[in-house]
């Protein structure tokens, strides 16, 4: 199904791949106040993220990429949570945001910002890592990219099943 | 004192199994302290005459419930206290000795056997019922795991739980009745009962119910028929445990409730009906069972029951007011019948035997034992000079009395029952003697004899003088049961040893005649084909009907289709869709204008899209080919999409492309990583024809209550949804004017962030499917703890 | 004042925390094990707090109960945290001794905090969509750990598990919807309100009903209890002993904080049905638990008799019914949990947990038996254990509501019980078949039994202390079926904006 991209078909998933991306930043920028949001944006550069993936190869991703999107979703998760604790710190309520001006930034101003905002990257990460992760394993294993799927094993996977038979050897091994 | 003689046990048992570790066993001595010191503690109280005739101790132990440590003491819980704690003594010595060293775990035993001590103390001694129950189950836990003792055996299993599930499922029964007459009567005090009496004019019929769920619970414990199968297999124990249990203590529980609630119940038309009936059809049943059977301890069983329905039975014939001569019955069984299980108990050690076929000419050996056996059968025989004659005369006093004043027919039941049994059981008294220490002696008793010590043979002894004494001298026992005798319940006349030429002796002497006719018809036979008829043999149906009952529970269960797994979702829908229908039929009112209201708008361009969403939907029902299947799925959702912006949603709509998108990359490589699944060999099968019309049928059923559910209930929305209240604070509150996200990352943030959470795990859940470690097929059919299945067969579903 | 969210923060930053370890080791275990304390600490301190009566409120995020979301926290739901935890703690140590680190599935622990943050959250969640996405937390969790070391086999048997929990959580979005369209709210204290204030009619039955099925397939109750018998068997013990002991749990106490707090008390023809299908779940779970050979599939069979005995006690809707469904519900985490753990032993020992090829327990290593004798007659309701209380109270409370029927069907269930009790110890503790070997020499076992020996310790003391157990349940049923005074206290809450909004 997936064979070898062609070179324009390479060089147009490369630009489609920041141009989706800078829409998604604006998506999650203006969320609080238009259509927009974490879990769109997030969705948005998941798409991204495949395209590029289907356009210069898995493999090739996964050397630029070197992290395992597992741990975007992961520290999504620990950003929102962690936005809510904010608050647990000054004796708030769990997930109370504030909000505030930023005062002279350059180009825009006056700018209003809040900790929704951290919360939104949150869900936006976890949206990213999550979708990126479930597609790369399954077109890993569909490419036949062993030392990849080994590599997603090693740390997903079970080393051995079945305990109790596993250790009654060992148990032997005390024995002998 | 009383709580110190009733706790002492209890406190005690955990340590003699801990200590039987070290001591093995020795650590006899050690338990005999316990019921040594029960009985002086019991006895000093009994011996008290400044305490008054009823008195109690109360410890607050969980009031919330009402249900505290409280004791009665009179002198029903004294006399039976003693005989707990008195026999517990001689119990302990004598399995000391007959235990010796042969056994393992000892320290168990000693420690069961205290802890059911302590829990009999209990038992008698409750004031309140429920507390009395809780003892009574703790009794019936201990005798089963003392029946147990010798679990590697086949047979001590089965008796065990023949006896656990018997006297479990009717103490259940007690447990009923005690709770509906603390309902009924507003009180759960055995003294406050006591005073007051029970309203049998307010709530008779409670009460009488109460009444009959407790007998059951007590002919349960005492082996009365039908529960009686269950006593003879419990001689799987030892048998010191045999004695004390199930001849001289526990069993005797349920002749204990019988006397405690006499004074209560005894005005009740049923009283004399049910325990005459069931106490005296146990009697004689029990006694022609003895006759038959040969194992030396099935006999003592079987004739310990015919003693327990005689006094079951005596109490059903007594008279308002009180009944005269239970205290002596009770004495008299307990004296000759631990006397005589012990006598066995002592024969079986010495020779290895169990079947009186087998043995005899003991005499020569054991005079000491003989003796006492001689005692202890005369006294079970009733002959003059023990106290088993004076019990016989009073037995038959009590049965010409009620004869002599009109005679109703349980009465004359009775009477014929207990003549009958006498009967009987004189002649297996005689043979249960002479069978044992008569006549020649066989060769396989001078093969395996070695000669029991004094220590094992003691308490027999103690026992049989105690009845050669009192029934020469039964003044002795006068003052005792007159101090001891409760208002309502006894009326002790004084004994005598001679009471003339009246008719009870006739009797007495005719009965002894044609017990000795029948035991020498039975000599003569050589005891052949004498056995218990298949049609009596209870513990056997019993057993089957155990057996069978796992049987259908396996049938009933498959019949509920636990077993398919592809059946549950159907069922389950089902039923939600029966349950939802019928409610949508019989809980609305006004349903059908509900369904259609009047002035249904319909705004044709959205109509004409979910008409779209529609089609496409059934599409994907109808096409064959996967792909365009795909394709129809993945234009539903676009279409859905489109909806979403019809309603000027635009974050639904937005989020609904993306989704979809991803959805159908998703798909499409799951499709590439799984191919189709029949090239690889698996098997697929398609439903057969009535099973997809079903299917069909469902699906309509559920959209058709799915739909009527949201007609229904959104017909009259709540005048004041929180929605309008989002619109309305997005900007002042959240300081966001995008209100769909503000309710997400503000206002329901937690939700979000749950479901990002869910996102995570749902994601590692995919990991661990996907990266799942692949059996061999060796350990595949093995499974992670044996075989797989669950040991129904595996069925084919189809 | 962030207290009644500690019990799900708590589980869910460990969980984070051990998912950026990546790897297993000794260190992972270690945080693991301390956050349990933490959390059954935390719990304990709950208890106290709530104790007699009180209401802990937090609207997150500062937000009114109107506004945003709020926890709420009472003795029952406290004490449900408590036990919760303590049962995760000792089936995550019996886990840690069962497999080395080096061998143990990577994603277990994550996955078992996940498990909990969602447990806990059902527990202490005061809105009704809030309680959904504790629901998916807790099912999605539990999806995963069922499938994380299945083989072909029991994924075959898992499926039903979670087919059918898709269609309940499908069926609970539903009827979120349906309850905002009536009510306007989705918040408890919300509902109440506005069930206590609005005129009613066969509607809110049959929301109510529709709600009462979602819980039921939760929970367990006849007849869509049929996922459960044969998928749990296919769990890992220590995973089993906590999805068996807490999971179907979860669906009982939602129905009764549904039934109690929530939903009107006068529904009538409701309950009556409630009592008629539970009594059906009790003598369906016993029987079914008789028809099984093997530990597993006994004990997994006997939850549902279980079940069906606390909502037989929740439908007598009476002040002391609901005490004893609570009674029974806290004496089941205890003691169900260490049955499961108990088996495990027995069937590590045996090397089996088949009934035929296992034996000879008793002799060899007593002090497992007496934990199971305590265990499982506590379970058969023998008095003075655990369980005979909550069989006392349903009787008490089942005469005094005059339903004859149920008492009569409550007692008698109990004989299945101690049937199937009584098959287990015969077979595995007491008979000495051939060729069956008690592996001793084996280290695990000694250090198992001592962890499952802090359950019995909690099931011996709450039959012996049965005055502050009872106290507690009671109080506990009280609070659930006080509305107003719940009411009240969600309201009291008043946020950033003062309560009132503008």
């Amino acid at each position: 199904m997936l064979g070898p991209p062609s070179f324009i078909f390479r060089s147009v998933v490369r630009f489609l791949f920041f141009l989706v991306n800078v829409f998604a930043l604006y998506l999650l920028l203006r969320g609080h106040n238009l259509p927009g949001g974490g879990f769109i944006a997030g969705l948005a550069s998941a798409i991204s993220l495949i395209l590029l993936s289907l356009g210069i190869g898995l493999a090739e991703l996964h050397r630029v990429m070197r992290f395992d999107p597992m741990r975007l979703a992961t520290a999504g998760l620990a950003l929102a949570l962690g936005t809510g604790l904010i608050p647990v710190g000054m004796g708030r309520p769990f997930l109370e945001h504030f909000d505030g001006y930023l005062e002279h930034v350059p180009l825009l101003g006056r700018v209003h910002v809040g900790t929704p905002l951290l919360f939104d990257f949150g869900v936006y990460l976890v949206v990213v890592g999550i979708t990126c992760k479930v597609i790369f394993v399954l077109g890993k294993s569909t490419q036949r990219l062993v030392a990849l799927v080994a590599e997603d094993a090693a740390r997903y996977a079970s080393p051995v099943e079945r305990p109790i038979e596993e250790t009654e050897e060992e148990g032997g091994r005390n024995g002998s | 004192m009383l709580l110190l003689a009733l706790g002492l046990p209890m406190v005690g048992s955990p340590f003699l199994a801990l200590a039987g570790r070290r001591l093995g066993a020795r650590v006899g001595w050690l338990a005999l302290i316990l019921p040594v010191m029960s009985t002086v503690l019991l006895g000093v109280l009994a011996m008290d005459r400044s305490l008054p005739a009823r008195w109690g101790v109360e410890l607050p132990w969980v009031p919330t419930l009402g249900l505290n440590l409280s004791f009665l003491v009179d002198g029903l819980s004294l006399m039976f206290g003693l005989v707990v704690s008195g026999m517990g003594c001689l119990v302990i010595f004598h399995a000391i000795f007959y235990l010796g060293t042969d056994y393992a775990h000892l320290g168990r035993f000693y420690s069961y056997l205290a802890l059911f001590m302590g829990a009999m103390l209990g038992t008698v001694f409750a004031d309140h019922v429920v507390l009395l129950f809780l003892f009574w189950e703790l009794t019936g836990v201990t005798s089963f795991l003392l029946i147990g003792f010798l679990h590697g055996e086949e047979k001590s299993r089965v008796g065990a739980r023949q006896a656990l599930l018997v006297t479990g499922s009717t103490g259940l029964a007690l447990f009923a009745g005690v709770m509906l007459l603390q309902r009924a009567t507003g009180t759960s005090s055995l003294s406050v009962l006591l005073e007051r009496g029970l309203p049998w004019g307010e709530r008779g019929g409670e009460l009488s119910l109460a009444m009959v769920l407790m007998l059951v619970g007590a002919f349960g414990k005492s082996a009365q028929f039908p529960f009686h199968f269950w006593l003879p297999n419990a001689m799987a124990a030892p048998t010191p445990v045999s004695a004390y249990l199930h001849s001289a203590t526990m069993v005797k529980l349920g002749v204990f409730l019988v006397a405690r609630m006499y004074p209560l119940f005894v005005v009740s038309p049923l009283w004399l009906p049910l325990l005459g009936t069931v106490g005296f059809t146990t009697m004689l049943l029990a006694a022609v069972l003895a006759l038959v059977s040969h194992d030396l301890k099935s006999i003592l069983a079987w004739s310990t029951i015919s003693q327990l329905g005689f006094l079951i039975g005596q109490y059903g014939l007594g008279p308002v007011g009180g009944v005269g001569h239970d205290q002596l019955h009770l004495l008299n069984h307990v004296l000759y019948k631990g006397c005589l299980f012990m006598v066995a108990g002592v024969a079986m050690h010495a020779t290895g035997l169990r079947d009186v076929r087998e043995m005899g000419g003991l005499f020569r050996r054991l005079p000491l034992l003989g003796m006492a056996a001689v005692l202890a059968g005369g006294s079970m025989a009733g002959l003059p000079g023990t106290l088993g004659f004076l019990g016989k005369e009073a037995m038959l006093a009590d049965l010409f009395q009620p004869l002599r004043d009109g005679a109703s027919p349980w009465v004359l039941y009775a009477v014929g029952c207990a003549g009958v049994a006498s009967v009987v059981k004189i002649a297996f008294s005689l043979r249960l003697v002479t069978g044992v220490f008569f006549g020649k002696e066989p060769d396989g008793v001078a093969l395996q004899y070695h000669a029991p010590g004094l220590g094992m043979q003691l308490p027999a002894l103690l026992l049989a003088a105690g009845s050669l004494l009192f029934g020469v001298w039964p003044g002795l026992l006068d003052g005792l049961f007159g101090q001891w005798a409760v208002e309502g319940l006894n009326r002790p006349k004084p004994l005598a040893v001679w009471h003339g030429w009246s008719v009870e002796l006739f009797t007495s002497a005719g009965m002894v005649m044609m017990g000795v006719l029948l035991h020498e018809v039975g000599r003569r036979t050589g005891w052949r084909g004498w056995r218990i008829p298949g049609v009596l043999q209870a513990d056997k149906a019993f057993e089957w009907l155990v057996e069978r009952f796992q049987g259908w529970t396996k049938v009933w269960t498959r019949g509920l289709r636990a077993d398919r797994p592809a059946d549950h979702l159907p069922i389950v829908v089902t039923f939600v869709v029966m349950a939802l229908g019928a409610g949508l039929l019989g809980l609305v009112p006004g349903l059908a204008e509900r369904l259609w209201p009047e002035d249904v708008g319909m705004d044709p361009l959205r109509t004409g899209v979910a008409g779209l969403i529609a089609m496409t939907v059934v599409g994907v029902l109808v096409l064959r080919r996967w792909t365009a299947q795909l394709i129809s799925l993945a234009v539903s959702g676009f279409l859905t999409c489109f909806y979403f912006v019809l309603y000027r949603a635009p974050d639904l709509a937005l989020t609904q492309i993306l989704v979809e998108t991803v959805t159908l990359i998703l798909v499409l490589l799951l499709l590439a990583r799984f191919p189709n699944s029949a090239q690889v060999g698996e098997e697929t099968r398609r439903p057969g024809r009535w099973t997809h019309y079903f299917h069909i049928g469902l699906s309509l059923a559920t959209g058709c209550v799915a739909t009527g559910l949201i007609l229904v209930v959104t017909s009259a929305p709540h005048p004041e949804p929180l929605g309008a209240r989002y619109l309305e604070q997005t900007v002042p509150l959240a300081k966001g004017s995008n209100a769909v996200n503000t309710l997400l990352v503000d206002f329901r943030g937690f939700d979000t962030l749950g479901e990002v959470t869910v996102l995570v795990v749902a994601t590692l859940g995919c990991l661990g499917l996907l990266m799942r470690y692949k059996r061999t097929p060796e350990e595949t059919r093995q499974g992670p703890l044996g075989p797989p299945g669950f040991g129904v067969e595996e069925q084919r579903e189809d | 004042m962030n207290w009644p969210a500690a019990p799900v923060l708590l589980p869910l930053v460990t969980a984070l925390i051990t998912l950026f370890w990546g790897r297993p080791g000794m260190a992972r275990r270690w945080v693991t094990a301390f956050s349990l304390l933490l959390q059954f600490a935390v719990g304990v301190g709950l208890v106290m707090s709530t104790y007699p009566g009180r209401v802990l409120v937090l609207g997150l995020g500062a937000w009114p109960a109107e506004l945003g979301i709020v926890l709420v926290v009472d003795l029952m739901s406290a004490v449900m945290v408590t036990l919760t935890a303590l049962v995760a703690l000792v089936a995550q140590v019996y886990g840690f001794i069962e497999m080395r680190w080096a061998i143990s599935h990577p994603l277990r622990i994550p996955l078992i905090q996940f498990l909990l943050a969602g447990i806990q959250l059902t527990f202490c969640t005061g809105d009704l969509f809030n309680l959904f996405v504790a629901f998916e937390m807790m099912l999605i969790s539990s999806y995963a750990l069922l499938t994380l070391e299945a083989d072909d086999w029991d994924i075959k048997h898992a499926f039903p598990y979670v087919a059918v929990n898709l269609f309940g959580s499908a069926l609970f979005i539903c009827g979120c919807g349906l309850v905002y369209s009536l009510f306007g709210t989705l918040n408890f204290a919300g509902i109440a309100r506005r069930t206590l204030e609005m005129e009613r009619d066969g509607v809110v039955t049959l929301v109510s009903l529709l709600l009462l099925l979602v819980f039921g397939i939760k929970a367990g109750l006849f007849p869509l209890h049929l996922w459960l018998p044969n998928s749990y068997p296919t769990l890992p013990i220590p995973l089993l002993a906590l999805f068996g002991g807490v999971l179907t749990k979860v669906g009982v106490y939602v129905i009764i904080r549904a039934l109690g707090t929530v939903l009107p008390h006068d529904l009538g023809i409701l309950h009556a049905w409630l009592g008629g299908f539970a009594l059906v779940t009790a003598v369906v779970g016993g029987i079914g638990a008789i028809s099984r050979p093997f530990i597993r599939g006994i004990l997994s069979f006997h939850i549902v008799s279980q079940v069906g005995l606390m909502l037989l006690a929740v439908s007598f809707m009476t002040p002391l019914g609901l005490a004893a469904a609570v009674m029974i519900l806290w004496h089941n985490l205890a003691v169900k949990s260490s049955l499961f753990l108990i088996g495990g032993t027995a069937a590590l020992l045996n090397r089996s947990d088949d009934l035929s090829r296992m034996g000879g327990l008793w002799s060899r290593v007593p002090w497992l038996g007496v934990l199971f004798l305590v265990q499982a007659l506590s379970l058969a309701g023998i008095p003075p254990l655990s369980g005979f209380w909550g069989k006392y109270m349903v009787v008490r409370a089942g005469l005094e509501a005059g339903e004859h029927l149920l008492v009569a069907g409550s007692i008698g269930v109990s004989v299945l019980t101690l049937f199937s009790m009584v098959k287990i110890w015969l077979a595995t503790f007491w008979a000495e078949p051939d060729g069956v070997v008690v592996r001793v020499e084996d280290p695990r076992w000694r250090r198992m039994t001592g962890v499952v020996a802090v359950l019995a310790v909690v099931s011996l003391a709450m039959g012996l202390g049965a005055e502050g157990f009872s106290r507690i349940a009671i109080e506990a049923a009280r609070g659930v079926l006080d509305q107003e005074g719940y009411v009240r206290a969600v309201e009291q809450f008043l946020g950033k904006t003062g309560g009132v909004t503008p």
